[in-house]
């Protein structure tokens, strides 16, 4: 009886698998640092629209010239404003814009300004 | 191991091609970080620049809400040691310039506002007449909107050119009794304005320019002979010429300052602009003087003639008018004419005489004297058809400091 036969597979060793592996290996390290990198300096669209939503209330607060505290409601976030006197000068108030997301305890902004508060007598 | 290691064939070629692969994804790797690390670098200055652009407003406002501007001086904005920001402030007529740099680290964002002085309280003064023991009279359709200042006689209805007073209250305020001095200007504004009038050095005015700006240093031009101005000339400018300035009604001027012993406006001019004169200030019908103008006549008393100010028919003016001189003299007095149908919305202030000419007065005014020449004779403490009503007056006006007030400051530009 023929025995079938056997073709030959060309194949690597063990030593250029092992090799390979480790280059790999830290290829891959350095590839999943890389990314956690970007991953957390880069902002996301979200994030975006939260700064441009406290840099707008920032805006009307310096339009309107009223200081008043007051929590803002948006889709997922929330962005709170608090003021607070100025030490040295009467009519300056030190106001406090934190933004957080739905469900969070940390505020995720926090931006400050002076706001001159003084009004004809 | 080592004899393991040995004895196998490796075959070179395969790995070459693995860390020649390893190689070219270590060289995209490597890039990914370099990129990543820029975009970091630079998110981090963008958010830096951002929290400078926030500061340099926030010091905006506390400038604004101060009642004397800082020079020289670097403040912590939030007391917490981590925002500061210096201010550096130049007077620049009745104005100021401030230059505020908030700075972090080796940034640095410099910004220039233009502010000027204003009152937090509004003021109900509607003429206030120096005690020359001669009562003030009121004829025509003159109205009086707010308190009176005047001597001990009083207010009286007078009967001149045919024309009778037909209002129904004298003046709707309270009568106080007046001092033969005027109340002083703000000691802070009057050093402002006497400042100017010192002799400065200056290049020689480009005439040949159509336009010429400046935002940061102030510039000065001086000039020997005549100006004549018909540019557009905007910003932190001063021109001044040794005997006679002529504008255009062409001519576009925005926040300068004009000084001249003589500055003579053409009908039809319309901007804004602080004038500085020794001699005579005179324009011509229908101009209009925008917010924040402001006229001043230094009156020297060793002057042979009178000095004047004198505003043309139907011109407005949103701004103050000052007229100093040491001493009342028995002539030679200087004097501001406010001519018919027209509007000055501020402060009228004049320690020579004012001429009040069937006008309208949005503001106060202060006054050593009045006096009122007509076709056919001339009154003393008298107003002819004049409405001066303090209620009118912008909240936002540069204010003289007259009321002694608590003071703050407007942002102009």
């Amino acid at each position: 009886m023929d025995l079938p036969k056997i073709n030959k597979i060309k194949a690597s060793t063990l030593s250029e698998v092992v090799i390979a592996m480790v280059l790999l290996g830290i290829i891959s390290s350095i590839a999943i640092i890389t990314f956690n990198n970007i991953y957390h300096t880069g902002s996301t669209l979200k994030e975006e629209e939260i700064y441009m939503s406290v840099d707008n209330e920032i805006h009307k607060a310096f339009e309107s010239g009223t200081a008043r505290n007051e929590t803002i409601e948006m889709d997922n976030f929330s962005i709170v404003i608090e003021y607070t006197d100025h030490l040295d000068i009467e009519n300056l108030k030190i106001g406090y814009f934190s933004a957080y997301i739905k469900d969070e305890k940390e505020a995720i902004l926090e931006k400050r300004i002076l706001l001159n508060v003084q009004r004809l007598d | 191991m080592k004899s393991f290691l040995l004895n196998r064939k490796l075959k070179a070629s395969a790995l070459y091609v693995v860390v020649s692969i390893s190689v070219i994804a270590g060289l995209i790797l490597l890039g990914l970080v370099f990129t990543a690390g820029i975009y970091s670098k630079e998110k981090g200055e963008l958010n830096i620049r951002n929290q400078l652009i926030l500061n340099t407003k926030s010091a905006l406002q506390y400038c604004l809400a101060s009642p004397d501007l800082l020079n020289n001086e670097v403040v912590d904005l939030y007391k917490e040691q981590r925002d500061s920001v210096y201010f550096q402030n130049s007077p620049f007529g009745i104005l100021s310039y401030v230059n505020i740099s908030a700075f972090h680290g080796k940034d640095t964002i410099r910004k220039t506002f233009l502010l000027g002085n204003k009152s937090n309280k509004k003021s109900s003064t509607a003429i206030f007449l120096s005690n020359s023991n001669k009562s003030l009279g009121l004829c025509g359709k003159s109205l009086l909107n707010g308190d009176v200042f005047v001597p001990e006689k009083g207010v009286d209805r007078l009967y001149i050119e045919g024309q009778n007073f037909v209002g129904s209250k004298l003046f709707y305020g309270e009568n106080k009794i007046s001092t033969a001095d005027l109340p002083d200007i703000h000691p802070n504004i009057l050093k402002n304005i006497i400042d100017v009038y010192q002799p400065k050095e200056g290049i020689p005015f480009p005439s040949d320019l159509d336009t010429i700006t400046s935002s940061n240093q102030t510039i000065y031009f001086l000039e020997q002979s005549d100006l004549f101005l018909s540019q557009y000339i905007s910003g932190n400018i001063c021109i001044e010429s040794k005997t006679k300035i002529i504008v255009s009604k062409e001519a576009k001027l925005e926040n300068i300052i004009l000084k001249a012993p003589t500055v003579v406006f053409e009908s039809g001019f319309k901007g804004r602009v602080q004038v500085f004169v020794t001699d005579s200030l005179i324009t011509g019908r229908e101009c209009n003087f925008l917010f924040p103008s402001f006229f001043v006549l230094k009156h020297n008393q060793n002057n042979d003639f009178s000095t004047k100010i004198e505003l043309g028919e139907k011109s407005n003016l949103l701004g103050n008018i000052v007229l100093l001189q040491d001493k009342f003299h028995l002539k030679n007095n200087g004097m501001i004419t406010i001519n018919k149908n027209c509007i000055v919305n501020g402060t009228i202030y004049s320690k020579g005489y004012t001429q009040l000419k069937h006008c309208e007065i949005q503001g106060d005014v202060y006054t050593k004297k009045l006096y009122l020449k007509t076709a056919s004779s001339i009154y003393e403490n008298t107003l002819l058809n004049v409405k001066i009503d303090p209620e009118k007056k912008d909240t936002n006006m540069i204010d003289l400091g007259i009321d002694k007030t608590n003071r703050s400051w407007i942002y102009l530009k």
